[in-house]
């Protein structure tokens, strides 16, 4: 088979089950998740091929296949299959993860009413994702993008039953969409000053254009990526993201939608280095995962924890990417994806098993369900950054990357705060993650709960596996496989002294999750009290922590953003509404039209008699009217033109008869006329 | 088709049909209506045959016809079509048609009503065809009469108000309009023949002053048919009184006459005119598109907010023009052809769901996708379209003109993306309220057999292809507008 053809069939097995789901889906009923996972297995086969091939590509890209997709004048924009390291490995990435997700969705969504359209959905999303990661102009990505916006749509607003799915799906989709303003823009700018907008070409942008172009161009490019991975400001769709069923949550956290921004900027990354633009990057990225870190913190939802999680360690990939660390960001891309979705599809067999979502509602789970617990604990491992996860090497390698940036693109003086930043809220992601673990899983039993179908469990034990592995694809100074598939010849060095830090700093939240966890068991006539302020056991680092954490859930993001934003342009909005420009435009329009019936009506043109009547007549009407406005008339002039109308009436009785000849004989008289007019004027 | 005079048959085909609709017998609908479809379907057969003959890439006009009419006023007759005109013309023919096919149930006054359907068909493509300045403006007034019956004879509770007004707003126009064409004839050639108009103005021969007087006149002609803010407050009414056919015929295709008119007038015979004012044209373009979209997000009723929609996208074609940019001039094309497809859908679909639960009011529309998932879906489907995803055609247009407008204006043009994202949030809020959330004991009860009959569901078939295949594919479609494109940016120099 043709390598452009195996890269093509990627998201085009998906599509395909997509469109057989629609069609067929309510024939097929509940095997049509085992369609999407016939076809999605496919794509797995196909992106193996692809790594395989890209492992002795030695740097060149495997495959780049294109087709004219739209000339515009002397632009030409190709569309098409472009495969090299980073979207091989991406992509193996997506599909695997995907699998697991809709292998675990049989079992998650069975019974649902709406069955099929889930499993076509869920097929196109994951296609758009593939789409995206193999496409070879950043237009094409852009649509891709885009459809995978919609697919998002659908996904969380999935039981639109809900009022709170129908509102977080269409908050989704328009935070995002305000970013994708800024990706559309960028995409317009570069094509006008780069003059093309080839992913390849585009890469070596820096050698012909200015870089002030490109910083702009990035940084509109970046607008999209903070929204798609819900980086601060936009971060603000991801909690409420959680009304979908759980294993979109497990998809979109992981391997597609969030994961599309970082890929974007890691697609781009040659631009970017030489724009100038990867300060902001990481500026955004490095906010993204204190504030996101410091949000979980007072969270007690099971699901909004990880979800605030996500932007922090989303964050952390960011923040790798703007100090230089491109290979520690794609690390951390891939292991993410492993160990997020294995954390969201536990969280959903937790829920699934206890019925309830809020942590304080839990405990003791881990005697029911026992895989559920083992596999949930590695999940926390790893992103807690505990050795020798996976979790532990790719956070590790992003640590490195800010201790000793790029000298290309960034200095110490900025590297070592950004350093500082990031291990501190290391230590909190252990802490809010094990003290979530703690709740959930350990003490006394306080519900009754079931362990899940094995539909869902052999997924997370798969997930659980790789997440305990996936480190390996990348030792320091041992393996650096991936390293070498990125970036072929440059060799990263491995801080063991750095290596010790994370790993204690890790160790420490973890202590203090469980030294608080023991009081909160041994004092525990105040169960809710471990979010409040008073009650944190523990140093004193967590608790000015804390009290930001609340500061920032008391302050309410979303309220700002709704007023400072939405509110606005509503009012706007409806003052244009009322303001009713028809007002002011009847007054003079109407009497402008009486004019020039009075002017009409003094040149002599008896032969144009039913013509003349009818703006004569409509001109009298509305004069007749004009004088009755303040009478009768509640909106002002415009009610004035209805007086004419009866005259119109007439008219159209008329047309029965065939006066409708008359009509256009007035046309063209009026046409004559016209013409002496215009005639004198030209004299 | 060599040797036949291709654009005068069709042109005269609807006529004769039409004629033939007024020769029948009195009483029989079913007759009329079955004249109706085969006539509208024959003019739609053709057009595609020219289509199909049609040869993509040659720049200038094909199946010309010419011959001198009435020499003492400068009139020839002159029929031809190139890239901007074949888009346009087809998606009159097949509006027209799906149209035909929707009015199937008509009840009332159907001869009239099938014979100002083709009537207004003559002169929706004829305005499309003709190069003659005389001949653009009759075709261009014919539009205007069987519209203004169809609103004020089919329309809605306020139906004369609205006909009323949408006649005296257009006929101002197009009586300025007019002022401009003489003024062509007077200052220029001493013919109407366009094509002499525009190599007359691109010799340079008008002088300053006269280009910027006629394009002034011309300007508002045009602008009211597009309408392009401040000249819009005519659609709403007519739009919110017009029937479905009457609202899908008007947005579909008698705005993009306006469009079309700077394209095919304005900026070859007046380039210079056409520069100096082409910074102004692009700003109100962004004006629309930003208003258009912040108005239509307060709208109450369905079709007002469509309605309003058209004014914003509608900006994106006047963007495009304005730019006179390659880009920009095929994507102000190809948005008007995909507005017309779009929208098209979108009135049809309004009136689907007006018939079936007797109100356009959107806080009483609730739970279409429970009800009738088929049109809930469509209906998701057509405002996704017209939200500009990618993917979808109408996505491409917008790029274009935005491309061109950024070419050609530099950050003004922008601006236009909060129009965009304003899109987004009407279409979505329409849609949670009206198709996603579940129905509850205030809110409209569907007062029909609600499944889809037939001729309901097939006009929806050919436009849903449309707005899917000239997203992911557009590339044909743009071969065919591209070579008119440049060489109209040519003339600007752009």
């Amino acid at each position: 088979m043709p390598v452009a053809l195996t890269a093509a069939l990627v998201p085009i097995l998906p599509a395909a089950a997509f469109v057989l789901l629609v069609v067929f889906g309510r024939r097929l009923g509940e095997r049509s998740g085992w369609v999407a996972i016939g076809a999605l297995a496919g794509s797995l086969a196909c992106a193996v091929v692809l790594l395989v091939r890209a492992l002795s590509a030695e740097g060149e890209p495997v495959v780049h296949a294109t087709f004219r997709w739209a000339t515009i004048g002397r632009f030409g924009l190709d569309f098409g299959v472009y495969v090299d390291g980073l979207s091989a490995s991406v992509l193996l990435m997506v599909a695997i993860v995907a699998l697991m997700v809709f292998v675990y969705a049989t079992g998650y969504m069975h019974g649902d009413p709406r069955y099929p359209w889930f499993f076509a959905v869920f097929s196109l999303f994951t296609c758009s994702m593939f789409a995206l990661v193999t496409s070879a102009n950043l237009l094409q990505l852009m649509v891709f993008w885009e459809v995978m916006g919609l697919c998002s749509y659908l996904l969380i607003g999935f039981w639109f039953e809900r009022e709170e799915a129908r509102r977080a799906s269409i908050k989704a989709f328009l935070t995002t969409r305000v970013g994708d303003m800024g990706f559309l823009l960028g995409v317009v700018v570069l094509l006008a000053r780069v003059g093309t907008l080839d992913i390849p070409v585009l890469m070596r942008a820096g050698e012909t254009t200015a870089r002030p172009v490109l910083l702009i161009a990035c940084l509109l490019l970046f607008c999209g990526a903070v929204g798609k991975s819900a980086q601060f400001p936009l971060h603000i769709w991801l909690p409420d993201a959680m009304a979908g069923p759980t294993p979109v949550s497990g998809l979109l956290h992981s391997a597609t939608m969030v994961a599309a921004g970082v890929f974007l900027v890691a697609r781009m990354y040659p631009v970017f280095e030489v724009s100038g633009a990867l300060p902001f990057v990481a500026g955004a990225g490095i906010a993204s995962a204190v504030f996101g870190a410091s949000l979980a913190l007072t969270e007690t939802d099971i699901k909004r924890t990880l979800a605030y999680s996500t932007m922090s360690q989303l964050g952390y990939m960011m923040a790798a990417l703007g100090m230089g660390g491109y290979v520690a960001a794609v690390f951390h891309l891939i292991t993410h994806g492993f160990f997020k979705s294995l954390l969201f599809l536990s969280a959903g067999s937790v829920i699934h098993g206890s019925e309830t979502q809020d942590v304080r509602e839990m405990g003791g789970l881990a005697k029911t369900m026992k895989i559920t617990s083992i596999v949930y604990l590695v999940g926390a491992l790893a992103l807690a950054g505990i050795p020798p996860l996976a979790g532990f090497f790719s956070k590790d390698a992003i640590l490195v990357s800010m201790w000793a940036p790029d000298a290309k693109v960034a200095t110490q003086a900025l590297g070592h705060p950004l350093f500082f930043a990031a291990l501190a809220t290391a230590m909190l992601t252990a802490f809010y993650m094990f003290r979530q673990y703690f709740m959930v899983f350990t003490g006394p039993e306080q519900r009754h709960a079931h362990e899940s179908p094995r539909a869902m469990l052999v997924p997370m034990v798969v997930l659980a596996v790789l997440t305990s592995v996936a480190g390996a694809i990348n030792l320091p100074g041992l393996f650096p496989k991936l390293g070498e598939l990125l970036v072929p010849g440059e060799v990263e060095n491995a801080l063991w002294w750095l290596m010790l830090l994370s790993a204690s700093a890790a160790a420490t939240g973890v202590y203090i999750a469980w030294e608080q966890n023991r009081s909160r068991l041994e004092g525990a006539h105040d169960r809710n009290g471990t979010f409040g302020l008073e009650r944190v056991y523990g140093s004193v680092f967590i608790q000015p922590v804390f009290a930001v954490s609340d500061f920032l859930r008391r302050l309410n993001i979303d309220d700002i953003v709704q007023r400072t934003v939405l509110d606005p342009v509503v009012a706007t909005s409806d003052f244009l509404r009322r303001m009713d420009i028809d007002v002011v435009y009847m007054a003079v329009f109407v009497r402008l039209t009486s004019a020039l019936a009075e002017g009409l009506s003094r040149v002599d043109v008896y032969v144009i008699d039913g013509a003349v009547n009818l703006i004569g007549r409509a001109g009298l009407r509305i004069a007749a009217a004009l004088r009755l406005v303040d009478i009768r008339a509640i909106d002002g002039g415009v009610n004035a033109v209805g007086g004419g109308t009866a005259a119109i009436g007439g008219w159209l009785k008329r047309l029965q008869t065939g006066v409708v000849a008359n009509y256009a004989l007035f046309m063209l008289l009026f046409g004559i006329i016209i013409f002496y007019v215009a005639k004198g004027l030209a004299r | 088709m060599t040797g036949l005079p291709a654009l005068t048959i069709l042109v005269a085909m609807p006529l004769l049909f039409g004629v033939a609709t007024l020769l029948l017998p009195s009483g029989n609908d079913r007759a009329v209506k079955v004249l109706g479809i085969v006539g509208t379907s024959a003019v739609f057969v053709w057009t595609v045959l020219i289509m199909g003959a049609f040869s993509t890439g040659a720049p200038g006009m094909q199946f010309v016809e010419v011959r001198e009419w009435v020499p003492v006023i400068g009139m020839t007759y002159h029929l031809g079509i190139d890239g901007l005109s074949l888009p346009l013309v087809f998606l009159a023919s097949l509006l027209t048609l799906l149209c035909a096919i929707y009015s199937w149930r008509l009840k009332e006054q159907v001869k009239t009503f099938f014979f100002l359907l083709f009537l207004l068909q003559v002169g929706m493509i004829g305005v499309f065809i003709a190069l003659d300045g005389i001949m653009f403006y009759v075709f261009w007034e014919i539009v205007l009469v069987p519209m203004f019956f169809m609103i004020g004879i089919w329309g809605g509770e306020r139906r004369r108000y609205a006909s009323v007004k949408f006649f005296i707003y257009t006929l101002i126009g197009s009586v300025v309009m007019l002022l401009g064409l003489m003024l062509l004839y007077m200052w220029g050639p001493k013919t109407f023949d366009l094509v002499e108009i525009a190599k007359w103005g691109q010799a340079g021969k008008f002088g300053m002053q006269q280009q910027l007087w006629i394009y002034g006149c011309l300007f508002l002609g045009f602008a009211v048919k597009v309408p392009i803010f401040p000249f819009h407050t005519w659609l709403p009414d007519a739009h919110v009184e017009a029937p479905t056919v009457g609202s899908v015929l008007l947005a579909g295709v008698l705005l993009k006459m306006g469009g079309y008119g700077f394209l095919r007038i304005s900026l070859p015979a007046l380039p210079y005119a056409f520069k100096y004012f082409s910074f102004s044209l692009g700003l109100l373009g962004v004006i629309g598109i930003v208003y258009g979209a912040a108005v239509a997000l307060t709208q109450k009723d369905l079709k007002k907010m469509v309605a309003y929609s058209s004014v914003s996208h509608m900006g994106f074609v006047v963007l495009g023009i304005a730019s006179a940019t390659v880009a920009g001039i095929d994507g102000a094309v190809m948005q008007m052809f995909n507005h017309g497809i779009i929208t098209g859908m979108l009135f049809f679909l309004v009136g689907m769901i007006y018939e079936r639960y007797h109100t356009k009011e959107i806080a009483r529309l609730k739970g279409i996708v429970t009800t009738i998932p088929v049109l809930g879906v469509i209906v998701a489907f057509a405002s996704f379209a017209s939200l500009g995803l990618p993917a979808l055609s109408g996505f491409v247009g917008e790029f274009m003109t935005l491309f061109g407008g950024y070419q050609a204006f530099g950050w003004v043009a922008g601006i236009s993306v909060i129009g965009i994202v304003l899109t987004a949030a009407y279409f979505l809020r329409m849609l949670q309220q009206c198709v996603f959330s579940p129905p509850t004991e205030d809110s409209a009860i569907c007062e029909m057999p609600c499944e889809l009959r037939a001729t309901e569901f097939l006009p929806l078939v050919p436009l849903m292809s449309f707005a899917l295949f000239l997203g992911l594919y557009p590339q044909p479609f743009l071969a065919i507008i591209n070579p008119a494109a440049t060489a109209l940016a040519a003339i600007i120099g752009r």
